[in-house]
């Protein structure tokens, strides 16, 4: 979970991104790091095999702007999308703050969408989590294929709860940032109403 | 669906049988001729009142020529049980005329209450093979079956679309398949009664090449892949919209022939329960619009809070 250090007055908070193998995770801290100004951001650590796929996780440090005098520090992780690194996603999504769950649009990925959500309720639950408690919001990514799915049954499909939700491509960036300021917002408003309740 | 009785129902089915024979046979021995002066008219009205109620029951949807069948057979199961009374009364009392005490069993007031009791009983395992009365969609699937016998026997040549010839095995085969392929967590909402009609088209050339070998009749499969490229099938939305939550449809064999003219099917058929898969691509953009609505749900206390607040904490350089 969010730690927050009063002495330095910093807030730090780790944001998973998490979804199906190839869906576009690694793709959209690639985006990010690179078009983020330099001093707000650490090196992208990416243990990947030569076919790209992600072995371990993605890291990327942000520093969002200062609020209310509090330095914000975001943590960004990928998880390996391929079913045999379970326990390396349960891994990753330990103390998580916020998650974008990506899903490939693709016709023939829809039911991996399906499967690596009910894998993350169920990793999450593994943690006495919820996504009823954790912010997260859902990226449909790949839109600019010609074999996608409408948006709708991905909705009907994932996003049951209705929680924001947005239509990207994170190789060219569309709304890659959206989805990382959305999910960034809630997760602040969340530690705020949980420092308001005394609950953190 | 092939209905079967359980081996539980087959033991009861056969205990209440049994006692039933030897009650019978005990009461009409040791009864008195006048313990019970009912006259027979009102006798027989209540045994068919009590079939009747009874079948009305255990299956509240019987359809009518079930529910003929089904007070013909519990009629005939307790004459058996007096035939089977008779008989065992001969044994304890060989002077006994077989015809007269066949007939007493039959029609004394107290054997013959003992029967109907003991009949209805035993016939209670068996309710399972009267099928139930469906209502909606596919209760029209089969009359538009009906008042369209060209598309039961139709040709594959040419584009044509088929109906559902036995909606209501197949509206049973498809949620059973689908709950065996994969659980629901979330249960899909029951579909509005003005969608149950509502067909899926799904081309032949999609679920030909995944029908098992020996399914199909030679003849036919060799015809039905060559003229596979026109052809669809007409699916019930009924049988699709279960499953849409799993972002997996399928279809098992025997309720996909189902579908298509009779006689195409080979029998003894092989492999009927496998499962097909109806691609995505193909179905979800037929769907209503209202099937894919999702039900108004209040947000977590976390998007509440966060739609209070707008703020871009980071921005692209």
């Amino acid at each position: 979970m969010a730690s927050i250090n009063y002495a330095l007055k910093e807030v730090s908070c780790k944001i998973v991104y998490y979804g199906p193998g190839l869906c576009g995770k690694t793709s959209n801290l690639q985006y990010i790091h690179q078009h983020t100004i330099a001093d707000k951001k650490g090196n992208l650590v990416s243990l990947a095999t030569p076919g790209e796929r992600t072995l371990f996780f993605d890291f990327l440090p942000l520093e969002a702007a200062d609020i209310h005098g509090f330095r914000v520090k975001f943590q960004l992780y990928t998880v390996p999308g391929q079913v045999m690194y379970n326990s390396t996603r349960k891994l990753v999504l330990r103390g998580v703050d916020g998650v974008v769950f990506v899903c490939d649009s693709q016709w023939d990925k829809v039911r991996e969408d399906l499967e690596s959500f009910r894998n993350l309720q169920s990793n999450l639950a593994s943690y006495g989590y919820s996504l009823e408690t954790i912010p997260y919001v859902v990226q449909y990514n790949k839109r600019d294929l010609s074999n996608i799915c409408p948006v709708n049954y991905l909705e009907y499909v994932i996003n049951t709860r209705q929680v924001p939700g947005f239509e990207g491509c994170a190789l060219d960036g569309k709304n890659v940032f959206e989805s990382l300021n959305c999910v960034c917002g809630m997760v602040l408003a969340n530690l705020r109403s949980k420092q308001q309740e005394g609950s953190l | 669906m092939r209905r079967q009785v359980s081996a539980t129902g087959v033991f009861t089915f056969f205990l209440a049988a049994g006692a039933g024979i030897l009650l019978t046979a005990k009461l009409h021995l040791t009864a008195t001729e006048d313990l019970l002066s009912i006259p027979l008219w009102i006798l027989w009205l209540a045994e068919a009142l009590a079939y009747l109620a009874a079948l009305l029951i255990w299956t509240p949807n019987i359809s009518r020529s079930f529910l003929v069948l089904g007070i013909a057979g519990i009629l005939l199961l307790r004459a058996s049980i007096a035939a089977g009374a008779a008989a065992v009364g001969l044994l304890i009392q060989p002077d006994l005329e077989i015809e007269t005490t066949f007939l007493e069993c039959l029609t004394e007031p107290l054997p013959r209450a003992c029967s109907v009791i003991f009949a209805l009983m035993a016939s209670y395992p068996l309710r399972v093979l009267f099928p139930h009365r469906i209502s909606g969609g596919t209760q029209k699937i089969q009359s538009r079956e009906q008042t369209s016998p060209e598309a039961a026997v139709g040709s594959p040549a040419g584009t044509f679309l088929f109906g559902a010839p036995q909606g209501r095995h197949v509206e049973k085969d498809a949620s059973a398949d689908a709950a065996s392929a994969q659980p629901a967590p979330e249960p899909a909402p029951p579909l509005p009664d003005h969608l149950r009609k509502v067909e899926i088209d799904v081309p032949f050339k999609v679920v030909f090449p995944q029908l098992p070998a020996g399914v199909l009749r030679s003849d036919i499969a060799e015809r039905a892949f060559q003229d596979s490229q026109e052809m669809q099938i007409r699916i019930p939305l009924n049988i699709i919209a279960p499953q849409l939550k799993e972002a997996l449809i399928q279809i098992s064999v025997a309720a996909l022939l189902s579908f298509l003219p009779k006689g195409w099917a080979e029998t003894p058929m092989s492999g009927a329960e496998e499962m097909i898969d109806l691609p995505l691509e193909v179905v979800i953009p037929q769907l209503p619009e209202e099937v894919l609505q999702l039900q108004p749900t209040s947000p977590p206390d976390w998007a509440q809070a966060a739609a209070d607040q707008e703020s871009i904490l980071f921005a692209r350089v």
